[in-house]
């Protein structure tokens, strides 16, 4: 995805005239890296609760699981399953957003029961954003992606101004919760429908 | 599409943290958009932060009037929010292409905000909260203070000085004593040393205070049990060693039940090391036991059953420990040997002599003359063995 993009990236590095990146390896940056990780990870740790339907949940989750799976799906290379890695899976999904949200499942019992029980509401969470999202990253041409040596993943993107900041980076954080437990093969993408979305559900304030 | 801050079912939590958010957002587009054009005039941007500042500080007084057990959590992650602000903003690129009086004062509001919610909201957080740079600040200006007053007001108080080690340690390597559990067991110990400075307590009142707070800081027992040991061996006879022993008994046992000063909320100063007090009944009961030992040697050997030696003690010693490192025994170790051997033996100048005589006599120098001695000594013995193989392995005088 990104790749498509290197050619506008270097325009983007032109335009500002430097790059404050080159130092990625400097004692500062890896300090300003640390600092930024602790925030994101301080703002995962509000646990806001799910304030709608679990349908809307389960809704959520699907929504959620069709960005990771957007584009190319390839099957897993050798070296990512040596890594550990694993092929995406609704529950999986589930059971991460789960970790950093309280979801109150009324009456069913657990994401499972949910998941094969329930329809699916599409009145709040539906294909639109999904749409919505991918093509304001088409159109939107300085979107750029920098991922940095000790892991901390960060998108710079105007495409943010709309929905609330601590979803932003809560759909950051939680971005990065989730590629820890599974190959997302549509990073950004996943990230932006959440930072659009997830505030609908679990309203979020500091 | 901005279904945010106005919509009205949205807010079934605190409205009143809105200024918090929209400061998260400056320090979020601060942080992250580093390749744009600066984001916000310079003014602009300290005077919005100020009076975010000060409206995020207001609603968190007005928040921590109402706690409710329920909202300690919620309220801890807050605060670790509004700690993680500071770091950030002090390392963002973006700030750094600010003129620097901007950045001071940005950061001189964060860092108020982040004192003033740690503040009010110190109640609330676990014992294990690692509280931030801003406010171990603050409490490290005051615990130096009352540190270094207390130095200097009682310069030979070595006692006090071991106490205060929990302190020293927090001034000095406070990152790694940066919990609020640490933070409390430091201020109950200077708390209890001022009101015994008060009422001029006496050095066993300090370690009435020890025990009742478990300072079981590594420095300080070793301290006690030093200066323990050293009085113990000032004395001579068994007897008085046995009342020493009874008198620090006795003052454990009064301080041990001492309900004059405040005990940590947290337990012990190291929860992982054994207690003060275990710690002093091993040690005591320890030293009652050698003052036992000590007592049973001279009892059985009065001088008449020891075997007298021709030379004096240091010849003895000497000698005996020549042939100890050349393996005559095999334990390789001089003072238990020389503890049996005392018991047995006995010299012209001392009919019993102690373990410690010997011990002494055989680590100093040896000089040259008792050098000579024992050449000779050892020459006679080597004629000895060479006339026994002559004599075909039998000792000369045992006859032909």
């Amino acid at each position: 995805m990104y790749n498509d993009n290197i050619g506008e990236l270097e325009e983007y590095d032109a335009y500002d005239g430097q790059n404050e990146y080159e130092q990625l390896g400097t004692q500062e940056y890896k300090e300003y890296a640390k600092a930024y990780k602790n925030l994101l990870q301080s703002v995962l740790n509000l646990r806001f609760s799910w304030e709608k339907d679990p349908e809307d949940f389960l809704a959520l989750v699907l929504l959620t699981y069709k960005a990771i799976m957007n584009g190319e799906v390839e099957p897993l290379t050798d070296k990512e399953i040596a890594a550990g890695m694993v092929a995406p899976d609704v529950d999986t999904v589930a059971a991460v957003f789960d970790e950093w949200i309280s979801v109150d499942y009324g009456s069913y019992q657990n994401f499972q029961q949910l998941r094969q029980t329930a329809i699916p509401s599409d009145t709040i969470f539906n294909e639109e954003y999904l749409a919505l999202a991918e093509s304001k990253r088409i159109s939107f041409d300085t979107m750029h992606e920098v991922s940095h040596a000790d892991g901390a993943h960060m998108i710079t993107s105007p495409l943010y101004t709309v929905p609330h900041p601590i979803t932003k980076m809560w759909a950051e954080a939680f971005t990065v919760k989730l590629a820890e437990r599974m190959k997302l093969y549509d990073e950004s993408l996943c990230e932006i429908l959440l930072g659009h979305t997830i505030h609908l559900g679990a309203y979020m304030v500091i | 599409m901005n279904l945010l801050p106005g919509q009205p079912t949205a807010i079934p939590q605190q409205p009143q943290s809105l200024a918090l958010t929209e400061l998260t957002q400056i320090v979020y587009e601060l942080a992250g958009s580093s390749r744009h054009r600066l984001l916000y005039n310079a003014d602009v941007l300290v005077s919005h932060i100020e009076a975010l500042v000060t409206e995020s500080i207001d609603n968190i007084h007005a928040l921590s009037r109402e706690l409710t057990p329920d909202m300690h959590e919620t309220l801890t992650n807050r605060c670790q929010v509004v700690a993680s602000l500071v770091p950030l903003v002090k390392q963002s690129p973006q700030l750094q292409r600010y003129p620097e009086t901007v950045g001071k004062n940005i950061i001189g509001g964060l860092e108020y905000l982040c004192l003033i919610f740690h503040r009010q909201l110190y109640r609330v957080f676990s014992a294990d909260y690692q509280l931030p740079h801003s406010y171990l600040k603050m409490e490290v200006t005051n615990a130096g203070m009352q540190y270094q007053r207390l130095l200097s007001q009682y310069p030979n108080n070595k006692l006090l000085k071991a106490m205060l080690r929990p302190i020293e340690k927090f001034i000095h390597n406070t990152s790694a004593n940066n919990t609020k559990k640490s933070i409390d067991y430091n201020n109950v110990l200077l708390s209890n040393i001022k009101l015994w400075q008060r009422r001029k307590g006496t050095q066993d009142e300090l370690y009435e205070i020890a025990l009742t707070m478990n300072l079981n800081c590594p420095r300080f027992m070793h301290y006690m049990a030093s200066e323990a040991g050293l009085e113990l061996q000032s004395f001579e006879k068994r007897a008085d060693k046995g009342a020493c022993i009874e008198r620090l008994q006795k003052l454990f046992l009064q301080a041990s039940t001492s309900t004059k000063w405040k005990a940590s909320v947290y337990g012990a100063y190291l929860p992982d090391v054994n207690s003060v007090s275990t710690e002093v009944q091993k040690w005591l009961s320890q030293q009652a036991d050698l003052v036992k030992l000590e007592a049973a040697a001279p009892a059985e050997t009065s001088g008449t059953n020891r075997v007298e030696m021709q030379e004096e003690v240091e010849f003895f010693s000497i000698l005996l420990k020549v042939m100890i490192l050349e393996g005559l025994t095999k334990l390789k170790k001089v003072a238990p040997i020389f503890r049996v051997f005392s018991t047995v033996i006995s010299f012209a100048k001392s009919a019993v002599p102690s373990e410690g005589n010997l011990i002494r006599a055989a680590s100093r120098r040896v000089d040259g003359a008792l050098l000579d001695k024992l050449e000779a000594f050892f020459e006679r013995c080597l004629l000895l063995v060479r006339k026994i193989r002559r004599n075909g392995g039998k000792f000369p005088d045992e006859g032909e």
